[in-house]
Order: C-alpha cells, then sequence, then structure tokens
C-alpha cells in the first residue's frame, strides 16, 4: 500500500480544526486539528475513553441526541461547515454514513432494510427500489448468499452478514464518507477479513473513516492512522496523525511508540 | 428436621398458589353450570341474538346489550387509543426527565381511581354537558366511551411505554444514522417494531372496558333498545347482571349468568389473543 503519497495527492474531505467537545461540564476531546483525505481509509486508534468515538460521532452529528453536548471550533466537509446553524443534517447524515460496532439490522426483511434509507429520502419505484438492493447487495458481496431470501427477517442472518447488510444499508443512500465505529469488533475472524476487503474496495470511491481497538487491523487495513489518548484531565485529544506505514515504522511522538509497540494500553 | 421443614413450606406455597387458581375454576364452573340450562333452553340463536329481554314474560335476549357492550367499547376505543398512544410515545421518547417522573405516577394513579368514582364525576360532569351541547337525554354511548376511554388510559399507556422503551437503543440510532428525523424514526421504525406489544395492551385494555360495570351503569342509562347514535343510552351485558342481580330469582338469575358466560368467553377470547401475539414475537 502506498500511503504515503495519500498525504499530498488525495485532497481533503473532512477537516477539523482545533476542535472541542464538551458533555455538560465534562470536556471529552480538546484542540483536534486533522485532515481526512478523500477515498482513502482513516483509522483512529487509541486506548479507551481517548475519545474515539466522539470524534468519530462528531462527523454525522450523532452526538446531537446526547443532552448538554457542545461543540466549539471548526469541523468542514468539503466546504460545508458540520456545526453551522443552518446545517441540513438530514442531509449530512445522508451524506456521512455510519455502521455501528454490533451489527444492528432492523427487525423487517433483508429488502427492507436496505430500501429503508432511500425510501424515506423519496425513491418511492418500486423498480428503482429493487435496483438499489440488488446494487448496493452486490457491492457488498451478499448478494449471492441472500438474492433467494430478500423477504426473509434480517435478524436471522449470521452476524458477519448482518454487517455486511448494515454496510450495504448505509451505502444505499449514497454517502460520501462511511464512519465506521469498530465494526468487526463483533466479528469472527473469518467475517473481519470479509469486512476489510470490502473496506479496501469502498475506498476507491468513497472516504473511509474507522475507529478501531485493534491495531493490527489499522496497521492492515487503513491509509491513514490518528493515534488519540486521553489527557491529564481526561479529555481526548490527538497525539499524532500521518500515513499508517509511517506511524508504524517511525512514529514521532514517545506515547505513539509506547502504544503500539505495546507497552500500555 | 430441616428438610422436612423445607418440604413443607413448600407444600404450602404451591397449596396457596393452587387455592388462587381453584378459585377461577370454581367461578368458572359456578358461572357455566348456572347459566348453561337456561341457554339450552332458550337457544343459543334466540339468546345471542334475541332482540327482547323482558324476564317477566321468559323472554330473554340479550342482542341489545351485545351491541351495548361493542359500542361503547368501540366508543372508549376510538377516543382512548389514540390519545394513550401519543401520550406513551411522548413519555418513551420526547419527555424530558423531569416531566416524565410527574406523568408516569400521574397515570399510575388513574388506574387506583375507584370506578365508582369515575362513574359519579360522569353523571355530574360528562352526561350534562353531552345533554346541553349535544341534544339526547346525556346518559348515552358516548358519556360510556369517554369514562371508558379514560379507564383505559393506564394500562395501554404503560404497557406501550414499555414496549417502545425495551426496544434496542440500536434501531434508532441506525435509523438517524440514515439521516431519518426523530419523528420518523419512531414512525416508520419504533412503532412498527413495537407493533406486537402495542396491539396486546390494546386488547388488554379493551377488555377492562368490556368487564367494566360501575362506571358504566352510572351513565349510560341502561335502556334495553338497539341505539340509533351515540346520544341514545344503551345497556352492557355487565349493567345488565349488576342491575338485575339484586332482584333476579329462578329463570332470571339463570339467564344473568348466562350473560356472564358470554361475558367470560368474550373477555378470555381477548386476553387469549393479547398473550397469543405477546408471546409470538
Amino acid at each position: 500500500m502506498d500511503n504515503l503519497r495519500i498525504m499530498s495527492e488525495h485532497r481533503t474531505k473532512i477537516k477539523t480544526e482545533e476542535v472541542n467537545l464538551f458533555y455538560g461540564d465534562f470536556q471529552a476531546l480538546k484542540n483536534v486539528s486533522m485532515d481526512i483525505k478523500e477515498c482513502a481509509i482513516t483509522a483512529i486508534i487509541g486506548p479507551s475513553g481517548c475519545g474515539k468515538s466522539s470524534l468519530l460521532r462528531l462527523f454525522n452529528r450523532m452526538n446531537d441526541v446526547i443532552p448538554g453536548v457542545k461543540v466549539e471550533g471548526k469541523i468542514l466537509l468539503d466546504d460545508l461547515s458540520i456545526y453551522d446553524k443552518n446545517m441540513d443534517v438530514v442531509n449530512l447524515k445522508k451524506r456521512v454514513g455510519m455502521v455501528f460496532q454490533k451489527p444492528n439490522p432492523f427487525p423487517m426483511s433483508i429488502y427492507d432494510n436496505i430500501a429503508f434509507g432511500p425510501k424515506h429520502h423519496g425513491i418511492k419505484q418500486r423498480a428503482l427500489l429493487d435496483e438499489i438492493v440488488e446494487r448496493n447487495l452486490k457491492q457488498v458481496a451478499l448478494w449471492n448468499e441472500v438474492k433467494d431470501k430478500l423477504k426473509q427477517s434480517a435478524l436471522d442472518l449470521p452476524m458477519g452478514q448482518q454487517q455486511l447488510l448494515c454496510i450495504a444499508r448505509a451505502l444505499a443512500v449514497e454517502p460520501e464518507v462511511i464512519l465506521m465505529d469498530e465494526s468487526c469488533s463483533a466479528l469472527d475472524p473469518e467475517s473481519t477479513m470479509r469486512v476489510e476487503g470490502l473496506m479496501d474496495e469502498l475506498a476507491q470511491k468513497y472516504t473511509i473513516i474507522i475507529v478501531t481497538h485493534s491495531m493490527e487491523q489499522a496497521a492492515r487495513a487503513s491509509d491513514m492512522t490518528a493515534f488519540m489518548m486521553m489527557n491529564d484531565d481526561r479529555s481526548g485529544g490527538l497525539v499524532e496523525y500521518g500515513p499508517t506505514e509511517q506511524i508504524f515504522s517511525t512514529p514521532k511522538d514517545k506515547r505513539t511508540e509506547d502504544y503500539i509497540t505495546g507497552r500500555f494500553g | 428436621m430441616k428438610k422436612f421443614k423445607e418440604n413443607f413450606s413448600e407444600r404450602v406455597f404451591l397449596l396457596l398458589a393452587l387455592s388462587a387458581l381453584s378459585v377461577l375454576a370454581l367461578i368458572t364452573v359456578f358461572i357455566f353450570t348456572k347459566g348453561i340450562p337456561l341457554i339450552a333452553k332458550v337457544g343459543v340463536v334466540n339468546f345471542i341474538f334475541g332482540m327482547k329481554w323482558s324476564p317477566s314474560q321468559g323472554s330473554y335476549g340479550i342482542f341489545p346489550m351485545i351491541v351495548g357492550t361493542i359500542s361503547v367499547t368501540l366508543g372508549a376505543a376510538i377516543i382512548g387509543i389514540p390519545i394513550a398512544i401519543c401520550c406513551s410515545i411522548f413519555l418513551a421518547e420526547f419527555a424530558p426527565a423531569t416531566l416524565r417522573n410527574i406523568f408516569r405516577p400521574a397515570i399510575q394513579l388513574l388506574a387506583g381511581i375507584p370506578s365508582v368514582v369515575y362513574g359519579f364525576w360522569g353523571v355530574l360532569f360528562i352526561v350534562p354537558m353531552i345533554r346541553n351541547y349535544l341534544g339526547g337525554p346525556g346518559l348515552s354511548i358516548l358519556a360510556g366511551s369517554i369514562i371508558l376511554a379514560i379507564m383505559i388510559l393506564p394500562t395501554i399507556i404503560s404497557i406501550t411505554e414499555v414496549t417502545i422503551l425495551a426496544l434496542p437503543r440500536h434501531y434508532k440510532d441506525g435509523a438517524l444514522a440514515l439521516g431519518l428525523t426523530h419523528w420518523q424514526t419512531i414512525r416508520h421504525l419504533l412503532l412498527p417494531a413495537a407493533k406486537s406489544g402495542i396491539v396486546a395492551a390494546i386488547i388488554l385494555g379493551l377488555g377492562r372496558a368490556v368487564g367494566e360495570t360501575m362506571a358504566v351503569i352510572m351513565v349510560v342509562g341502561n335502556a334495553v333498545a338497539l341505539p340509533e347514535t351515540i346520544l341514545d343510552p344503551v345497556r352492557t351485558m355487565t349493567t345488565n347482571i349488576g342491575i338485575e342481580m339484586g332482584y333476579a330469582s329462578g329463570e332470571h338469575q339463570q339467564a344473568l349468568f348466562a350473560t356472564g358466560i358470554v361475558l367470560f368467553i368474550i373477555i378470555m377470547i381477548m386476553n387469549a389473543t393479547a398473550q397469543y401475539i405477546t408471546r409470538k414475537k
């Protein structure tokens, strides 16, 4: 993977500038600035409680439902300020999709799971929905396994296939960015490999940001890596960010080196 | 000795548990043995579809009362269900904690008010309102429906709210992440997912409406006739038993027990349906 060149050759998709995040009085993120590259896989790693998921959830405003949440600083998607007062949150969530830690198919058929998003964004024609369902299931390489049971409940699928279905569901609303919050941590190794292989393909077209507990996953599956750590006041901060190769071979910060060599975390 | 004590207390608990069950069995047997002979004599069809209830002349048709029960219950459903469902959605999804902590016990309190008090309030408040603003005698299907609608709220609200709250949190996250608004998420994901619980809640609530007696006696007028509008008085099956039990004897008394059988079967079917629906999921 020639990820050293991504830094210079890919344009910036999401830019954060000195972002602070508060839950009530508690500061969860302090002074986070990073440029996330388009059509690349960016991994956010770090010990538990360092604010990885909080940072990820800033990008599609999933934090909004938490009472007392406050965001300072700038987060730009292309040139659009995500936390602008006039931001169309529905449109933002269409552009920035999310896949969760635990596969969360809805209690409905496989078909309806994929069609759920497009339907609510105004696509009503049956033929078009059929096409969307097929295209997205093919995109995640699940089509052959489920094409004969599209009407069956998605909850009956094995975990690995459920997660692929959830990725297909996120893709069905045609996002530009896909956030994956430890999306492999509930899967067996084989399914994990499948999802990682899929991520690699998707990165041709989509900007992918993953949060992961597994350094191995970050090392083998990502182009860029951000290492985060908890500050002394328990707020999360970005320690080092750069091409994955460089972070894992020649980290600049002592703390990054300690973490990736397994001295803590 | 210790083992004996253990065994003994176990038996005592079993016995007490059985006694509760045996009361159900006794009541069932009692109602049926008392009521069946009359149904056999009059004939099931004549009893259920007979238009005339005149014990002194030996006519025992309860059709007007079946219509009475159905119309009052249906009215309660039409008024009560939307209020109850909206209220439970509000409590489960929108209400801030402080408001919820006031609402929830208040709704539980509704269940604790004796039915005679509902009836009394109905007679003094609802009935005159209907008479003054809508006409008719005031004692009517509408009055009964309003009172029953309020009485079934706690049952439907609490079960529905629990069902919605029991849905996995990640359903909601998934829908919000797809760009649905909070309301769209509720409407298109949470409510369909909670459907079986909500239907069961509604059936249990309506079961209560079918069986309610005291409050209904006080506000529906109790005339044994087929109603033409919702402003007409009716008599329900329960109120029929409640009103006439005091002085009925012989065949008349049997006929009231027979009415009880019909009620019993209706409520058994409703409860069984509710249980079946909740268990299926």
